[in-house]
């Protein structure tokens, strides 16, 4: 079954009340009560609706063969419902303007990890021509892309179209400041968020006086704490050993101690920026070990806050 | 020869005029004949499904008599309810005296096959080799293209049977023959079904189906007026929510 007409059904399915409007009705009511400074309560529902009626419609024009405006089709991409954002993704298919990137840009912030996916593929597709998408895929990362192209219904994995919630950094111990969790910039070990602030402003807040690292001073200590000697120690008792289950054992030893050479590099990672300002956060209170990174990405006009879980 | 006797009845030919013209485009008059032919396609196409679900089809292999003779007598059976219904012959000057067309699965060629209708004395005479400029000249483009379309879909696996040397009487076997015949149906349907719209729409200044959504990826024919409003009511739905979202 086509992807999209099984999100319509999923959307029918879940709706536990009916809105008796019609299409043109239930625009004019949205916008009367959800573009006003104060949104209602009944926003949430009413555009969730909504945006379920324009799939459809869109999907009738479509299978018309009747062409789709670009603006509509953004609006589209821009859709919360993730099979609206889906549809007008393929329906986009190329970056053409400005107004098309932002909104590719923010369909790689959705919610849905499909969506999510299918916005970062075409992103990857059309980067060379548009610098701000090739700032933003510098971040994140590109496991999961669909190798059948932007349309994930080859995957058959219909989990990827769930919403998740999006991170906070309340949940990894900061303070809370204005800024948004951005998941296309985020890795399953370092979840980023921005914000408009200048770093001092946040710094201010999230390391409230804690004492930070340059990015260089970083490196600079975790090249001295990184301790070889273990590692020598093994390399020289492997020298002359001829027993096989005895060269086995030597070098699972080896490699664990490499792993445990190389621990202090891991913090490396969380280093995006050289200019920005890094520190390390204690393991405690179901929280692992984690590196703070504020730093400054010019190309995107945004502060980042990123924070390195460590193992 | 059975091979041949069950494609004329899996495919038949509408009940056309018997005489002979050069291809020519379907006329609005022609509209209830080709939804006719288009029920009829549908049954049939769901017969054949149904037949496919028989276990009984996936095991045997030399039932293939049993299964024309239960399709002949299912599609008897549903065309004389239908006439009985209107009181005579459906439609059309042929009443059934039409030739049907088949594939040849046993020749590489995997040419079109004509069957004439049986003579006065009841006899099916034996079928000729046939093209698809026969059929056009026969029936008019909408009947004539979905017919086509429906032997070049058996045409065409046909050839890739020949192509991949494999067993062309693979084919005898009844649940694979039923197999690629309800996908045969499928495809000419669809035809049919877009072959409607368009005559319907261009031609006949038909006031549209209030369907909103086409069925299996049928074209429906929507109103050019349905179809602006419909853009209308698009375009906003997208202001609202642009207008929502900017808040």
């Amino acid at each position: 079954m086509n992807p999209l007409a099984i999100g319509l059904l999923l959307a029918a399915t879940i709706q536990s009340h009916r809105i008796t409007l019609d299409d043109p009705a239930l625009a004019a009511t949205y916008e009367r009560l959800c573009a006003a400074p104060q949104r209602a309560a009944e926003c949430p529902w009413l555009q969730r609706e909504l945006e379920v009626r324009l799939l459809g419609n869109l999907q009738a024009l479509q299978s018309l063969d009747q062409p789709i405006d670009r603006d509509v089709v953004r609006v589209a991409v821009r859709g919360e419902f993730p099979f609206l954002a889906l549809f007008g993704l393929l329906q986009m298919n190329t970056i053409d303007s400005p107004e098309d990137e932002a909104a590719v840009t923010w369909a790689m912030d959705h919610p849905s990890p499909g969506v999510r996916r299918a916005a970062r593929q075409m992103a990857r597709q059309a980067q060379s021509g548009h610098p701000r998408l090739a700032a933003l895929l510098q971040w994140g990362s590109d496991s999961g892309a669909n190798p059948f192209g932007l349309d994930p219904a080859e995957s058959e994995d219909w989990s990827i179209f769930m919403p998740e919630e999006p991170a906070t950094l309340k949940a990894f111990g900061l303070p809370e400041v204005a800024a948004l969790y951005r998941p296309s910039m985020s890795t399953d070990s370092m979840p980023v968020f921005t914000t408009t602030d200048r770093p001092e402003k946040v710094l201010a807040v999230l390391a409230k006086g804690r004492q930070t690292q340059g990015a260089m001073e970083m490196q600079e200590q975790a090249m001295q704490t990184i301790d070889s000697s273990e590692v020598e120690r093994i390399g020289k008792e492997m020298e002359g050993v001829t027993d096989q289950a005895k060269m086995m054992e030597l070098m699972t030893k080896l490699n664990e101690a490499m792993l445990r050479m190389n621990k202090p590099a891991e913090k490396l990672q969380s280093i995006r920026d050289p200019e920005g300002r890094y520190w390390e956060l204690p393991a405690g209170s179901g929280q692992p070990k984690r590196i703070v990174g504020v730093g400054r990405d010019e190309a995107l006009g945004v502060t980042t806050i990123s924070v390195l879980l460590l193992q | 020869m059975i091979f041949v006797f069950l494609l004329a009845l899996l495919a038949p030919a509408p009940r056309g005029p018997d005489t002979v013209n050069p291809l020519h485009d379907c006329e609005c008059k022609d509209l209830p004949r080709l939804f006719e032919e288009l029920m009829e396609q549908e049954k049939l196409r769901d017969t054949c499904q149904e037949y496919l679900k028989k276990p009984k089809i996936n095991e045997e292999l030399l039932t293939i008599k049993e299964v024309s003779e239960a399709l002949s007598y299912r599609l008897n059976q549903f065309v004389s309810s239908r006439r009985g219904a209107q009181g005579g012959s459906s439609s059309g000057s042929g009443g059934g005296a039409a030739p049907a067309f088949g594939t040849d699965f046993l020749h590489e060629g995997c040419g079109l096959f004509k069957y004439p209708p049986k003579d006065a004395d009841g006899n099916q005479p034996d079928p000729v080799p046939s093209s698809p400029d026969e059929v056009r000249a026969q029936e008019c483009s909408a009947i004539s293209e979905y017919l086509i379309d429906h032997e070049k879909y058996h045409q065409d696996r046909c050839k890739e049977r020949f192509k991949k040397g494999g067993d062309p009487l693979s084919i005898l076997i009844p649940s694979n023959y039923l197999k690629e015949d309800c996908a045969a149906y499928d495809t000419g349907i669809k035809r049919l079904r877009a072959e409607i719209a368009k005559l319907s729409r261009e031609k006949c200044g038909w006031q549209g189906s209030t369907k909103k959504y086409k069925q299996g990826g049928f074209a429906v024919v929507p109103t050019p007026d349905q179809i602006d409003k419909l853009k209308d009511t698009v375009k906003q739905q997208a202001n609202a929510l642009k207008k929502g979202a900017a808040k």
